[in-house]
């Protein structure tokens, strides 16, 4: 072949070649071809603070929760000369409905609320229990700077996903009356806090006092609160958190002290997140059981759309190291039709008989070892 | 001839010694004017943002927020209206930092910036203020035609690690907008590409009227074509009626999400 011919063939598989990746590259550049325009916008400025902050009408809204399911398994490890031992299965039903209001007549006050029923007609009357109220509250901004909530409401503070609320010291707030005033632009946020959390009230001295200051220093959240009450002691809470290589740090420490007892609790953990996994990871320690030995270690994994599919996979693996008990579980949810919630689990609890995580902590009515969970969720908000 | 080498010759190297001297410096101007353009020092900016997320192969998901930022401090808030799961949700920008709030478990959560807002390839730090002149430094400039317009291109490297990009080519027009950008990892990998074909003009400023973002990690092969994953962002109202100050708080996130 001469020069030429090679030449000519390598500037066709060049020319292939580059044709190939043209057609197989998703590209951009042909949207600025024939754009746009570039435009001037309305001289009339839009107020989009004035959709959030006011409202001529109060709005409501629901919610409504039903969750059916089999869990069948073994309360004993099975054994297989006699598979039927320990066997045992159990239909759950349960439903619960949430009716919301929220008035903004003014962007400087709103009430809300909710009330709740619930029904679980395989224990008891299938009847929906009375409604109850689940927060009642209002905000009123005082002097364009104080924040005030008034009323039950809810509040968290501690970071704990895993080992959920073990340093939210004010995790019974929502079954109290609270007055909460804050001071958003003071350091990242300065609350104030007293709670009316028992009955027969009828000295300053009984309410519960709480405060709690945020600040970001170098990068790094800082959170110190505080809560006092007569009867409970003191309870003081720093948190810590940092972002390093796109994980969460972070450290909560509670220190408790009263007339008899002085402890810790400490908690600390990390939390990763890709766009289809999230994984987390805590170490608990409670320094309020006897002998200050009570550690605990969690684990847990998120996985969206397994191959490709519809399918989520949940894996948690939680183990309490004062008696060497556990929980291990596998779960597949998927969303068959809309609304639905479909959850195959496998759960399985570890350790010696009578142990934390075998009888005490398993979510279990049956406190079962090992069992197969079958569930459907119907969750309609509107 | 030769009499003429030596001139021709001295004067080609002065002319390109002097280009690159003052490319050097007009670029860090460039660099500055661009976000001079884009930037609102004197009032607060609010918009509605609809950003329609479309994974390789076709799913669709589409999120609407309404965002209010004040340049002058860095600060930025943004409520999420849709989808239902989400609305509610919130985030505030405090300099460097970021909270996210979920008003189900009235939480907020201390997080980094450079995360992708509502798993789409549109960033949190998108939502920032430009700030290329701070946080990149031009090392080479040509000048290239992008579709109609003609554009200066530069390369940049990041002066800072709080960036999500440390690598980044921009093509800019003459007007100083930025009509695309890639990412470029550390490594030289392209990370993703962002068109702005179109602007409005809101004052003196600009805000870009719409967004397309290509995620070159999230790739699937459709019928022997790569798909990206491609993020659309559409910037409407854009709006500088003034805000108090409490809107940049936690306690005011708290208090509007519903």
């Amino acid at each position: 072949m001469t020069k030429v011919g090679r030449a000519r063939i390598v500037a066709i598989l060049v020319l292939a070649a580059s044709v190939s990746w043209a057609q197989e590259e998703e590209s951009l550049d042909d949207l600025f071809n024939d754009p746009v325009d570039d435009t001037v916008s309305e001289a009339t400025p839009t107020d989009h603070l004035a959709q959030f902050v006011t409202d001529d009408k109060i709005r409501f809204s629901g919610y409504f929760n039903a969750e059916g399911g089999v869990v069948a398994g073994w309360t004993s490890w099975p054994v297989v000369s006699d598979p039927s031992a320990g066997f045992d299965g159990t239909v759950g039903l349960t439903a619960t409905a949430n009716l919301y209001f929220d008035a903004r007549p003014d962007p400087d006050f709103r009430f809300y609320g909710y009330m709740t029923t619930s029904m679980n007609p395989l224990a008891g009357a299938a009847t929906w229990s009375g409604f109850s109220i689940g927060e009642l509250f209002i905000d009123y901004t005082w002097l364009g700077d104080v924040f005030i909530r008034m009323g039950k409401h809810d509040m968290a503070w501690g970071q704990a996903r895993l080992f959920e609320g073990v340093t939210d010291i004010m995790a019974d707030a929502v079954s109290g009356f609270s007055l909460r005033a804050s001071l958003p632009t003071l350091l990242s946020g300065v609350s104030v806090i007293g709670m009316i959390n028992r009955a027969d009230v009828t000295s300053y001295r009984q309410i519960c006092y709480a405060a709690k200051v945020d600040e970001v220093l170098f990068g790094t959240m800082l959170s110190l609160g505080a809560r006092y009450q007569l009867d409970e002691g003191l309870n003081a809470l720093v948190s810590v958190k940092r972002v390093l290589w796109s994980v969460d740090l972070l450290v909560d420490t509670v220190l408790h002290y009263d007339d008899e007892a002085f402890y810790p609790r400490v908690l600390a953990g990390f939390f990763r997140e890709w766009p289809d996994i999230k994984l987390y990871g805590e170490y608990y320690y409670n320094g309020e059981t006897e002998g200050g030995q009570d550690h605990t270690a969690g684990l847990a994994c998120g996985f969206n759309n397994i191959v490709g599919s519809q399918l989520d996979l949940g894996l948690q693996w939680i183990h309490a190291f004062i008696d060497g008990s556990g929980s291990a579980t596998a779960g597949v949810t998927w969303k068959p039709w809309k609304y639905i919630t479909a959850t195959v689990a496998v759960p399985v609890a570890y350790g010696p008989d009578g142990s934390r995580y075998v009888t005490t902590f398993n979510e279990d009515v049956a406190d079962r070892r090992l069992a197969l969970v079958f569930g459907l969720e119907m969750e309609v908000s509107f | 001839m030769n009499r003429y080498r030596l001139p021709i010759a001295l004067s080609i190297a002065l002319a390109a010694l002097g280009s690159v001297q003052a490319q050097g410096t007009d670029y860090s101007e460039l660099l500055k004017r661009v976000d001079a353009t884009v930037t609102f020092e004197g009032s607060d900016l609010s918009a509605e943002y609809t950003i329609v997320k479309r994974d390789p192969g076709g799913a669709t998901s589409t999120t609407v927020a309404t965002m209010f930022r004040r340049d002058a401090t860095g600060q930025f808030l943004i409520l999420i209206l849709a989808p239902a799961i989400d609305k509610g949700k919130g985030y505030l920008k405090e300099g460097d930092n970021l909270w996210l709030y979920d008003p189900v478990d009235r939480v907020f959560t201390f997080t980094s910036a450079k995360e992708r807002f509502q798993n789409s390839s549109f960033r949190n730090s998108d939502f920032n203020r430009s700030n290329f002149s701070k946080d990149y430094t031009p090392v080479s400039g040509t000048r290239e035609k992008l579709g109609k317009f003609e554009c200066t291109v530069l390369e940049l490297r990041a002066t800072n690690d709080t960036v999500s990009f440390p690598r980044m080519r921009i093509w800019v027009t003459d007007d100083y907008l930025v009509r695309k950008i890639e990412d470029y990892s550390l490594s030289g990998q392209l990370m993703r590409t962002s068109a702005i074909p179109s602007y409005q003009k809101v004052g003196d400023k600009w805000v870009a009227a719409g967004m397309v973002i290509l995620d070159h990690l999230k790739t699937k092969n459709v019928g022997g074509k790569v798909e990206y994953e491609r993020t659309t962002v559409t910037i409407a109202k854009p709006s500088l009626a003034a805000l108090p100050g409490s809107v940049y708080t936690k306690e005011y996130l708290e208090k509007v999400a519903r």
